[in-house]
Formats: C-alpha cells, structure tokens, sequence
C-alpha cells in the first residue's frame, strides 16, 4: 500500500522530525497563516455554522445512499461517451490505468495533484513500466524533483520545505540556476514543464467531488495546471474516492464553497472546473477520450461502521492546519499520505493498525479540529474509538508514548511557543488553559539533541520505495 | 446560447454490480435503484449572500473583490468603447512581445456582434480567431504564440470575483489557458451574486435532460500558487494577466 510513507517506526520518524528546525520552523508559519486565513474567510461569509450543517448533511445523504448515486455518477458519464472503472483494490485500479497506457501507446504523462493516485501507487506503476510521468503541480514537483520526497499536508505537499531547499532541489534536478525567490522558481516550472504538457499523451487528475446527476466531475486548484492536463492530451483519466460525489449541482455550491474557504482561505481557488464526459465532436481541443475510475481500497469497509463519520471528509486539511500535534512534529512523522486528524483517523482504516497503529496516540484530544472542519467530522471521538478498538484486539502500540514525547519536546524547548506564529500559539495556550495538558506526561525526560543525523528530510521516499518491493 | 454537440463515442462501465452490491451490505441493506430523494437544504444563507443586490451593485462589488482580493482589473464600459479597450489592453499585454504581438480571439457570436477583431490589426499586432474546423494542432499553436487570449463569460460571480466560462466548438478552452494574459468579457445584465445561482442554472439545464459544455470553469483572477513557503505567486501554469471587461448593456 502506497498511503505509507516511510518504513522507519514512529517513534524514530518523530525523532528525525523533530530535529529538522527548517521543517518546524515553516509549518508553524504556515500553520498559524492557513489557520488565520480560513477564519477570516469563514467570518467573512457569515452563518458558518449553518454553513457546516449543510455540509455535513449533503455528505451524511450521500453516504447512505452510496449505490444510488455512484449508479446515476456512472450511467451519466457513459451516456456523456466516458468510461468508467470501478476499482475495488489499489490494484484493479493501478491495472486498468496501465491498461489504457498500454493500449494507447502513451509515452509521457502529466499529472495533476490527486491523493487518491498516491493512495493507490499510480506512479510507481507507471514507473515500473519505464514510462514517464510529470508532477505538475509545484508543489507536487517539487517532491518529485526530490526523488519523492513524501508529501507532509495533502493541500500544500512541500510545506515542509523552505525556498532555499527548493532552490537547492531545482538546481540539481532540473538545471535551475536562479535565485530562492519564491516567483522566479514559479516562473521557471512554468517554462519547464510547458512542453511536457504539450507533448503528452494522457492527462491525469483527481477529482474532487462527481456530480451524479450530469455525470461530471469537479476539480478544484490555482495553479492552472489541471486545466493543461484536461485540455492538452488527448486522453483524460479521473480518479476518484467513491465517495467523492455529491447528488446535483446544488449541492456542489455548498460543498465548493467548504472547501476553498477551509482549505485555502479564499472564496473560490483560481479555477473551479467541471468536466462533463470527452469533448464533443465538434471542438477540437480537450480530451477526446475520458475515463472515471472509481476507487473502494478499504472505504466500504469503513461503510455502516462507527468510523463512517470520517468519509464525509472533502480533504480541506483544516483539522491539519489546527493541529498542535502536527505542528510540532510535522507532516512526515505521521508516515501517511494522510497526516493530521484527518490522517491519524483515515490511515489506520485504509491501512490497517500494523502500520498505523501509532497514529490515533498523536492527539491531545484538544478537539480544536472538531470546531475547524467543514463537515463536522468528530475527529477526536473517532480517535478515541480507535483506541478503544485496539486496546480490545490486544494490539499496544507505542502507546501514549508517541503523543508524550511531543509534549517532553515542546517543553524542553519553550522558544517553540514563544516563536511560533500568534494564532497557533493561540491554539497552543488555549491547550494548556483548559487546565492541565489533556494528556498524562509522567515524569519529563530531557530531551538531548543529535545534530548530526544523516538525513535530517526523514527518509526518501524512493529508499522506502526501494525497500519495500 | 451556445450549442453543444454530443459525443459520438459510446462510453462503458466495468465492474460496477459487484461493487455497488458490496456498498449496500455494508450499509446493511438492498441496493437502492430509485427513488432517492435528496433532501431540501436546511438553511437558505447562501441564497442570502448579496440577495437584493443590483446589477450596479453587484458590478461595483466584483470591481472591489478583484481589486482588492485578487489583485486585477475589472473594467466597466460601454459596447461601443469595446474595440478601443481592446485595442488598449492588448497594447499593454503585447508590449513585452518585442516585435510583434498576437491575440487569440474567441469566435463566440456575442464576442464578434460586439466588435471585428480585425479593426485591432495593426503593424504591431496580429488577431487570430479560434477555428475549431482547422483542428487541433494549428488551434493550439496559435493558442501557444498569442499574448492573449479574449473570452466571452456567460456570467461573472461578484462574491468571488469570478467568471463562468462554457466551452464550445467556437470558444475552445486553450483560449483562456495558453496565452500569458486573459481578457474576459461579460455583460453587466450576466451578474450573479455567488455561485449558488451559476449553478441553479446548470441544474436547470441538466433536468431539462440537456448535456451541459464538456468544460465549464469558474475563474477567479490570473492562476497562482501559493506552494513555496506559502508565498502567493501571481501566474503559475495558467494566465499570468487577467482583465474582466463589463459591457454596460442595461
Ligand atoms: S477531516 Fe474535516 S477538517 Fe480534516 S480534512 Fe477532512 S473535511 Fe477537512
């Protein structure tokens, strides 16, 4: 399974973390800012609270009736001249992509930011097979040029990396010999991958809510560059969560608006797209074949069980964005694709408590995601079931461990408070106000800092690659 | 309005029994073929964003928002000054072109009734029109050398600063996409408070059994990124430049 990001344990994963000060230093930033520019966009429309309820019961609706609408998704996208996959397995999903790279003798493929691609392990297919596939979105390029390096927030993939890090990475995998300013690195991505999106063969996205009724799929960025994979190649395939889908247009509106202010703080990101089916006959520019591969790999399991909560989820990162665990040990440390609340819930439920069994002890149980997210995701109370679940199977973690040594951390190096960004210092008092810290320490042992460790960006995502075939 | 043309090629599914029937047992019951009804929203407040707004309210607040939020410019003006607007801002565009600039029209019929592009011509400046019948290759390439590109917006969303594009055999996407700079033209009796009235239009349509453009994009501002260090870049792998022009048309 892809979702997993490093084979090292967790406790070693928070260590490495922990001492990366570049890491710590541009998610706090980024953190309180993100934090900041969703209330602010949240306050600015007013009624949020309504806002979320709605949220919540569009997604609630869809989750009950599941079959009905993935029929109706499904019948309106074939009628629309499209094909759709439904992948139960990573696996059949990964094959029928393979398939269809096969069949139309595609040699180089773009990319658009998708999680559910890097759940699945799409690239690693394609790069079995000696094919060649482009990030696009900077971000994600940025990992990519990096030799996948993993993802550490599933909005802003590289935020764990400072400008002179890119620059560092631009420069020797791609011939970048500009400075770390942030506009002129953009700038050349854009010259760079200019033509790879004019020469390839097959657009690859995500997608980020369906609409059932009319059998499109939405897509919702900034950059432009999932508007370049859908319009340039002449093959376009979507991949989605199967839950990812909402009844009409109507709905859409709402879900739309959740997510841009929660995830980015903005009205509406750049460019909100719909695609309905291939172009028709009569243009001459979008994809003349369009393919919807929709995913289970463990959803249904989460189906009609005390978990379902968590497949409301529309991938926003508030939680993560609100989280003081996060903050202090950054994305990577986590493990998954799917950092944060979000990830401490949803990994172990994909990827089984084997690998993830940690994650749901990397709380506080603050609930400052429960007020945060856009559909009422009751993040923490699901945390807690995970414990309670695997406390009954006999399975004992690291236990409280993991969350004591975040807190032993913070403490012994107070100027992570004091530095940190006004807002997530906000989150951070208001923590230890509610009386004690939520979480038993025991006796703090200091924590003595290696400066020296190899590999201070936590392992590649290509050695772990490597290991794991 | 725009005519859409369905596709010819017939579309399939794989797979699909066995993965429905595994979500209904989950959720403890037979598959559900119909009559689902989807619940009425609880609250209206998206109705109420912007509610008793005029146009000319509406207009003022989209050259706000843009102004202020999205950092561009949203002009306001009469069908009769299209031509010199035009002329101007694909001046301004082009001046980074040392030689010679080009500009990629539209050939939405609404665009060319309100003005010839070929008025723009002039020894520094060359105006193409997309032409979907000289195919994919030549429409792109030209897509690829514009300056700028003129669109024609069905609407424009003054909550957000956003324009509603449909595409078309006449209007293809490349349009609004390839060149560095962007220039949207909407008229003031298309403005909507926010998205929820763009998308009870759709709705609408696609109940009348009618196959909505296979690309509708919502556009607010030039394309950005904000993924290094979360520093906002103006121009990432879209337009760099963007331009809303209103056609005072009430
Ligand atoms: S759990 Fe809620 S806040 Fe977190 S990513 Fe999902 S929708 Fe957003």
């Amino acid at each position: 399974m892809s979702m997993k990001t490093s084979s090292k344990n967790f406790q070693e994963r928070i260590d490495v973390q922990m001492q990366n000060d570049v890491m710590l230093h541009t998610v706090a930033h980024a953190q309180g800012l993100m934090f900041e520019n969703r209330q602010i966009a949240a306050d600015k429309l007013g009624n949020w609270e309504q806002w979320r309820e709605m949220g919540k019961d569009i997604r609630d609706h869809v989750l009950e009736n599941l079959d009905y609408y993935l029929q109706q998704l499904s019948d309106n996208v074939k009628k629309n001249g499209g094909h759709v996959f439904f992948a139960q397995t990573a696996i059949e999903a990964t094959d029928y992509i393979e398939k269809i790279i096969k069949e139309k003798k595609a040699k180089k493929i773009v990319k658009a930011k998708s999680m559910v691609t890097e759940e699945i392990g799409l690239n690693q297919m394609i790069l079995r097979n000696g094919w060649q596939v482009v990030e696009t979105d900077l971000g994600e390029y940025i990992l990519q040029c990096d030799d996948y390096n993993a993802p550490s927030h599933i909005v802003v993939p590289a935020l764990h990396k400072s400008r002179a890090q890119i620059r560092e990475i631009f420069k020797d995998k791609a011939g970048y010999t500009g400075t770390d300013n942030p506009e002129e690195m953009t700038r050349f991505v854009r010259e760079h991958l200019r033509h790879d999106f004019l020469e390839a063969d097959i657009g690859i996205t995500g997608c980020n809510f369906a609409v059932a009724e009319s059998g499109s799929i939405s897509l919702v960025t900034n950059e432009g560059n999932a508007r370049l994979s859908t319009t340039l190649p002449k093959v376009h395939i979507a991949v989605m969560g199967m839950e990812r889908i909402v009844p009409t247009f109507e709905e859409l509106d709402i879900v739309i608006s959740l997510l841009c202010r929660s995830a980015v703080g903005q009205a509406l990101t750049g460019y909100i797209t719909a695609l309905t089916g291939p172009r028709e006959d009569d243009n001459c520019d979008g994809p003349e074949e369009f393919h919807l591969v929709i995913v289970d790999n463990g959803r249904s399991d989460i189906l009609g069980t005390k978990f379902q909560d968590i497949l409301r989820c529309i991938r926003c990162a508030a939680c993560i964005n609100t989280c003081p665990a996060y903050r202090h040990i950054g994305g990577q440390a986590y493990g998954s694709i799917y950092p944060g609340p979000i990830g401490a819930v949803l990994s172990p439920l994909l990827g089984g408590y084997d690998d993830f069994k940690e994650l749901p002890y990397a709380c506080t149980l603050c609930k400052a995601c429960h007020d945060v997210c856009p559909v009422k995701i009751p993040l923490s109370d699901l945390l807690l079931k995970h414990r309670e679940k695997m406390a009954d199977q006999k399975i004992t973690p690291l236990a409280e461990r993991a969350a004591v040594t975040v807190f032993n951390y913070v403490n012994a190096r107070p100027i992570l408070w004091n530095t940190s960004v006004k807002i997530g210092a906000r989150i951070a008092t208001g923590l230890i106000k509610k009386g004690k810290l939520p979480i038993n320490i025991g006796p703090i042992k200091e924590w003595t800092n290696t400066r020296d460790l190899p590999n201070p960006d936590g392992e590649s995502f290509r050695t772990w690659f490597k290991n794991r075939k | 309005m725009l005519e859409n043309k369905t596709t010819k090629v017939s579309g399939s599914i794989y797979n699909r029994d066995k993965f429905l029937n595994n979500i209904a047992e989950k959720l403890g019951r037979n598959r559900k073929y119909k009559n689902v009804i989807r619940p009425t929203l609880k609250y209206s407040c998206h109705w109420e964003v912007m509610a008793d707004f005029t146009q000319d309210q509406l207009k003022d607040e989209l050259i706000k928002f843009t102004k202020e939020t999205l950092g561009m410019q949203t002009l306001c003006i009469k069908k009769a000054q299209l031509a010199e607007t035009l002329r101007t801002l694909c001046a301004h565009y082009c001046a980074k072109a040392d030689v010679h600039g080009n500009t990629l029209f539209s050939a939405d019929k609404r665009l060319l009734a309100m003005l010839n592009p070929q008025d723009l011509v002039n020894a520094k400046h060359s105006v193409h029109i997309w032409d979907a019948s000289a195919g994919y290759k030549a429409n792109i390439k030209f897509a690829e050398q514009a300056n700028v590109g003129v669109v024609f917006a069905e609407y424009a969303l003054a909550e957000s600063g956003t324009v509603v594009l449909y595409n078309s055999a006449l209007q293809g996407r490349a349009i609004s996409l390839l060149p560095e700079a962007s220039i949207f033209i909407v008229l003031k009796s298309s403005l909507l408070p926010r998205m929820t009235q763009a998308t009870r239009i759709l709705n609408e349509k696609i109940k009348t059994g009618e196959r909505i453009p296979s690309c509708i994009n919502f556009i607010s501002g030039p394309s950005s990124t904000a993924d290094i260090e979360l520093i906002k870049v103006v121009g990432a792998h879209g337009p760099i430049y963007a331009t809303y022009v209103i056609i005072d048309d009430m």
